[in-house]
């Protein structure tokens, strides 16, 4: 055979091999449509297969929060009393489930105190909320403050939501109830009192979410979402009002703290015509909106950042986000048809 | 060479086979998931003279098209280059188209003409104190509300409406359109019955489908034609008097929310 006949005889069986279909995949290395969410510097690939469990074994509810411990697990709190917590790696895989007594299962936060994990549970049915070690032993609970003189019973406190201090300081949002913010040491003894239900700065339609801000070491300071508002507000540590940030059309969740970045679930668009319209929403250390997968790419004019919502019905109600140590996400949704968690790769 | 040959088939199927294993994945691929229906800008929709209609393009690579009249698919859309102006009554649908994502839903626009207006409008029955619009004539006004029922477009009724219509002189009046909102989560549902009486011994009487939709936020309208001279009308519109067994409020009265009464 001469050079030119095998060259065109190499490069038929070639051509062969790259319109079969089963084998042309070899060189199709950008074969992979993957689409991509998010803007500038977060982006992500979307997998909505993690984590996903046979509801006959191990169901969900609503999925309300999930935090990654010590070991580097991830810990969904679902409201669903045959298995509130529910432990993946990483991968998705089920490790274990715990807890039965959980109805109103809303809140989690994880805290570490001389090496071990503990994971603090608000629940809003229960009107309690709920301190427990990472395998699901009850180490105390605090009932509603009636020494406030702010509550007249249990049922006005709906706590959703916990942050808590390097000294062990619990603050609690009372985010389904009276709007206040409740201060307690780290034996659940009441300390302070602030907040309540309105719109001036230090007050809140729907407090539904706080986290202790400690990026700046020598200003500690608790940010508190007032999700019917759609405003993150800054407060000290002993409940004076500092500074609010605009998310227009954003019903923002909690504020979850990794690194100098703030990130969201947004329960959903506010002016949108379907309920089922949340997206995530990121901010950088200037506490700018730099990233908002599932919606408009943020926008500021004259300092004002512009209306944000769902761009693509990805996301249904997302209700919390996870960031675990690779940076991917994982996003908890509420009322979503019990469905589990999405997760985000970034990119 | 036949060992050349081999040697580079037997190449080519390990690197397939190989880069198959990193490509499978799990991630959503293009066309999986659906656009959000595109918010379109909308400066009135009942026409004087004409009115404007804007898709915000706040993602890049997105397109909107749209469609007028029921006309489907993608020969008889026009794909939006800035703004949309109509002079003419009737239905546009708008869907969002990008690459990476399945086409949008429609949002629909209805833009009606701009009616005769009546002299007076005189009510037998009230709105409720918290939803009475911009006062009496606010069905009249020739403004429409948009899908919140707290917008102060809306009147709305618990009970039936009942009010009388009085035009200048005898007018020739083609029909009358009523518009309203379904939003049942609210418990606002369509009118369950609507009667017009005009020049002492007629009257049209038009009973409303019931809704059996669920999840839906929509407005909407109906037509009653008429063509009559009429000095006089009155208008009964009565809200649904039971909700429906799917309803959370099942057995009880629904609300009934108008915006605009235009007569053609």
């Amino acid at each position: 055979m001469d050079r030119r006949k095998f060259l065109k005889q190499s490069s038929l069986v070639t051509a062969g091999l790259l319109v079969t279909p089963s084998l042309s995949s070899a060189f199709s290395l950008g074969a992979n449509n993957d689409v991509i969410v998010g803007h500038n510097s977060h982006t992500y690939k979307i997998d909505l297969s993690w984590g996903n469990l046979n509801p006959s074994k191990t169901p969900v509810n609503d999925c309300h929060e999930m935090a990654q411990d010590s070991k580097g697990r991830i810990v969904l709190l679902t409201n669903h009393t045959k298995n509130n917590v529910i432990i993946y790696d990483k991968s998705g895989k089920l490790l274990e489930t715990w807890g039965t007594d959980y109805p109103g299962a809303h809140g989690l936060t994880l805290v570490k105190e001389n090496g071990a994990d503990f994971l603090l549970i608000t629940d809003y049915e229960r009107h309690q909320i709920i301190k427990t070690t990472i395998d699901g032993k009850v180490v105390f609970t605090i009932d509603y403050p009636a020494d406030t003189g702010k509550y007249n019973s249990k049922g006005e406190f709906k706590p959703t939501e916990t942050a808590v201090t390097e000294n062990g300081d619990i603050y609690v949002a009372d985010g389904y109830g009276n709007q206040h913010i409740i201060h307690y040491n780290h034996k659940g003894e009441l300390q302070n009192i602030f907040g309540g239900r309105g719109t001036e700065d230090g007050q809140f339609l729907n407090a539904h979410g706080i986290c202790y801000d400690n990026r700046d070491v020598q200003n500690p300071s608790l940010l508190v979402s007032a999700r019917e508002l759609n405003v993150l507000k800054r407060f000290d540590l002993k409940g004076n009002f500092i500074e609010s940030f605009n998310v227009p059309g954003a019903l923002i969740c909690r504020p979850v703290i990794h690194k100098k970045d703030i990130y969201f679930a947004v329960l959903r668009s506010k002016n949108a015509v379907n309920s089922d319209s949340g997206f995530i929403l990121i901010m950088n250390e200037k506490n700018e909106v730099v990233s908002c997968p599932g919606a408009t790419s943020p926008s500021y004019q004259n300092n004002e950042l512009s209306e944000l919502y769902q761009t693509v019905r990805l996301f249904q109600h997302p209700h919390d986000v996870c960031i675990d140590d690779d940076e991917n996400m994982y996003v908890a949704q509420w009322n979503s048809g019990k469905t589990y968690p999405i997760k985000l790769t970034r990119v | 060479m036949k060992n050349f040959m081999g040697i580079l088939i037997a190449c080519l199927i390990f690197f397939s086979c190989t880069e198959k294993k990193t490509e499978t994945t799990n991630y959503v691929q293009e066309g999986e998931i659906q656009l959000a229906k595109p918010r379109i800008a909308v400066s009135s929709t009942i026409i004087d003279s004409f009115v404007t209609m804007k898709p915000e393009i706040r993602m890049e690579n997105l397109s909107v098209f749209y469609e007028v009249d029921g006309k489907k698919g993608m020969e008889s859309s026009s794909k939006v280059q800035t703004t949309v102006i109509a002079e003419e009554a009737g239905t546009f649908n708008f869907r969002g188209y990008h690459p990476d994502w399945k086409p949008s839903e429609a949002t629909e626009i209805r833009l009606y003409k701009k009616g005769f207006i009546p002299d007076k409008i005189t009510w037998q029955t009230q709105a409720s104190d918290t939803y009475k619009g911009q006062g009496e004539t606010t069905l009249i006004n020739n403004k429409k509300a948009s899908l919140k029922f707290r917008d102060v477009e809306w009147t709305g009724f618990d009970t039936i409406a009942k009010a009388t219509v009085s035009f200048p002189k005898k007018t020739y009046i083609k029909s009358l359109t009523i518009g309203y909102l379904i939003d049942p989560k609210s418990w606002i549902f369509p009118p369950e019955e609507i009667t017009l009486y005009f020049n002492d011994k007629d009257s049209i009487n038009l009973k409303i489908p019931a809704l059996t939709l669920q999840e839906i936020i929509k407005l909407d309208d109906v037509k009653i034609p008429i063509e009559k001279e009429i000095n006089t009308l009155i208008v009964h519109v009565k809200n649904v008097q039971k909700l429906p067994d799917w309803h959370a409020g099942k057995g009880l009265k629904a609300w009934l929310f108008m915006d605009e009464w235009i007569f053609n």
